[in-house]
């Protein structure tokens, strides 16, 4: 925690916010640490739940409750502006505690970076009347924000995207399958794409929000996932058979939906950048506890140099990857256009935290590849890192993309 | 109703320890200071009351230098109404003794009150001793380790927690009470993003102890000196290679080599 208070001294907030920063920390750290972390293996047990009959889905047992406390704590509302019941906080902050949340439970944090893209986009894009009726729900946590951008053709290359849109009257209606949802069947709003012009292409996509008390029946989920980590986070599958979407629930102007998403994307993968490093902390952390406990040939192993040399390498990349993160996170807040960094910060931590897990589980030998042990979890759910919110291979595309335009210019 | 909470800056459980430190708190890293854990309980207590009742007012009260600025904040933003800090900078004042005279002090200094909460004892030196002084030093009832409060036609009464078992006590107020970190008050609440704005926009003000008419500051006991235990010498084996009944044996041979009495073993 001191780690991330040290570099948080060195930003230009100033002292009032300094104050609300350390303490927003201190409890959010307090809820992680006392609370979510002693949960993460049940969850990660139990899984998530659908109900094909009734196609209900629920979160492991105890997640909502803890999910309620961050609702009290107002932890959703920290970067929704006043005007919707929020704070108006900085992005920094935002993804500090993604950190701190992933520390204790990836599958946990992933409330966290989905709800920060809804409300970025809504404020960004929505009509007023949207803006008026989520922004406030989201800020609340009443609603849970969730992402409806792949497609069983259309992952990496979003523009491939198959569900098309049809208006009628005051309403589009939505037809296609979405699949890889995060908290699809538990959200209150989902930003999803739509063609609303099939001869145009990527600029013939519109983005929406889907919100589930309008399309009622009409959006259903299919089924959920069964994932190598993350069990306790729900993955879904859904269909949508003429979803209704109010025309207030439009985002942005009509074929302008693939633009929009892709330049907001962006935020997000600030927020995975910051959950691989709060996994990697949690890697180096168990991997130094284990290593200062466990004896062989007469001393503890972190007393040997291979060991050693392996939390040092860990350490460094840690702080590394924060500071990555941080520093796009902090640039956003000051207004910048992060586009290449935040890939930059995606991909290095992502990877990273792979290497972390993976050097973990190494330094626990036989016991790291038990189930008992903390860090077999942490490696497979950092496995999802890579991919999820874009692949690493299409980070770089961005980063080199980004490069060679700025040297042309 | 009118509740002082008191509430103590403690070390983080997680910060180096200090032996040179005079006075628990006194540190130049703010983030190695926290508030007693047990002071939460007595928080919520405050807060419970005052709900339960749907009015009053909970007053967070600490004697620090302003590395305890940041514990007093913490009190309001889980929800205290206000809060006072008592200044010791110079770490003045360091002896428990003394500390209740101030706090007793500054207790009159605010004269309306009808409750004063403390917590059970302190994180860190834990001697349980501030009630109990703070109530001889006002001549007021007092109950500890209390684990749920009622009221009934201006008394409370309280479940304290005995060996063995829970006695229930009613007690004339204003009265004095520590609370226990178990029962009614087990859980402390957080603090949230909107009583944190709330805290950090609030001016916390800061008495002098010159100005509470304290005249004795001399502990009557004083610590001599502190130091870290010496390094352990003795080597720990472990004997988990191979079959228990095998292991046992070995243990006790070895128990026996040291020259322990074991009984009858040979």
């Amino acid at each position: 925690m001191k780690q991330l208070t040290k570099i948080f001294k060195t930003l230009n907030f100033d002292k009032e916010a300094q104050e609300q920063n350390e303490m927003i920390l201190d409890m959010v750290y307090e809820l992680a640490m006392n609370e979510i972390i002693e949960k993460e293996q049940d969850w990660d047990e139990e899984g998530a739940h659908f109900d094909p009959a009734t196609k209900k889905v629920s979160f492991p047992s105890g997640m909502m409750d803890l999910y309620k406390k961050c609702q009290q704590n107002d932890l959703f509302s920290i970067i929704v502006p006043e005007k919707y019941d929020g704070f108006g906080l900085s992005y920094t902050l935002w993804n500090a505690v993604i950190e701190l949340m992933a520390r204790a439970s990836l599958a946990f944090s992933m409330f966290f970076p989905s709800q920060g893209l809804n409300i970025e986009i809504i404020n960004n894009f929505g009509t007023p009347e949207a803006k008026e009726k989520y922004l406030p729900l989201l800020a609340s946590g009443d609603a849970i924000g969730a992402m409806a951008f792949s497609e069983p053709n259309a992952g990496s290359d979003i523009s491939a995207v198959g569900t098309k849109a049809e208006k009628e009257g005051d309403s589009y209606y939505l037809t296609g399958n979405k699949i890889w949802l995060s908290h699809g069947g538990a959200a209150g709003t989902y930003i999803t794409f739509a063609v609303t012009d099939k001869s145009a292409g990527p600029k013939g996509l519109s983005a929406f929000i889907v919100d589930p008390k309008i399309a009622k029946e009409n959006m259903e989920v299919v089924r959920i996932e069964e994932k190598m980590g993350l069990h306790g986070s729900i993955t879904s599958s859904m269909a949508l058979d003429r979803a209704e979407v109010p025309k207030e629930n439009l985002l942005g102007k009509e074929n302008d939906g693939f633009r929009l998403i892709l330049g907001s994307l962006a935020s997000s993968r600030i927020g995975i950048a910051a959950q691989s490093v709060g996994i990697s902390e949690t890697a180096l952390q168990e991997s130094i506890n284990y290593s200062m406990q466990r004896t062989q040939f007469g001393r503890p192993i972190g007393k040997h140099q291979a060991i050693s040399f392996m939390l040092a390498d860990m350490a460094t990349k840690v702080h590394q990857a924060r500071l990555l993160y941080l520093n796009t996170a902090h640039m956003k807040h000051m207004g910048e256009n992060t586009q290449i960094e935040s890939s930059m910060a995606k991909y290095w931590a992502t990877e990273l935290a792979q290497k972390v897990t993976y050097d973990a589980v190494q330094i626990h030998g036989g016991y790291g590849y038990s189930r008992e042990y903390r860090v077999e979890r942490l490696f497979r759910d950092a496995m999802v890192l890579t991919i999820y919110e874009g692949t690493s291979e299409m980070q770089k595309t961005i980063i080199s993309r980004g490069t060679l335009s700025r040297a042309q210019k | 109703m009118n509740i002082l909470v008191f509430v103590k800056a403690t070390i983080d459980r997680n910060a180096p320890l200090d032996p040179d430190e005079t006075f628990p708190g006194d540190r130049d890293d703010k983030s190695d200071v926290m508030t007693n854990n047990y002071d939460k309980n007595a928080i919520e207590a405050a807060l419970r009351i005052i709900e339960e009742k749907g009015e009053g007012k909970v007053t967070a009260v600490c004697l620090g230098s302003d590395m305890a600025d940041k514990v007093v904040k913490e009190a309001i933003a889980m929800g205290c109404h206000e809060a006072i800090r008592i200044e010791n900078s110079k770490a003045e004042v360091t002896h428990f003794y003394s500390v209740a005279k101030i706090l007793a002090a500054a207790a009159k200094k605010v004269g309306e009150f009808d409750l004063l909460l403390f917590g059970m004892q302190s994180y860190d030196y834990g001697t349980a001793t501030m009630a109990p002084m703070v109530s001889e030093f006002l001549d007021l009832p007092l109950a500890c380790w209390v684990e749920k409060i009622a009221f009934n036609d201006g008394k409370v009464i309280v479940d304290k927690v005995i060996e063995g078992g829970i006695r229930k006590v009613e007690v004339k107020m204003p009265a004095v009470l520590s609370i226990a970190s178990s029962g009614d008050f087990e859980e402390p609440r957080y603090t949230s993003v909107r009583r944190i704005m709330k805290a950090s926009k609030t001016a916390v003000p800061v008495w002098e102890i010159a100005d509470l008419g304290i005249e004795e500051k001399k502990p009557s006991v004083e610590f001599d000196d502190i130091e870290e235990p010496p390094a352990r010498t003795e080597k720990c084996v472990i004997f988990d290679d191979g079959d228990a009944s095998e292991l046992v044996g070995e243990l006790l041979g070895a128990l026996k080599e040291k020259g322990l009495n074991i009984g009858a073993y040979k």
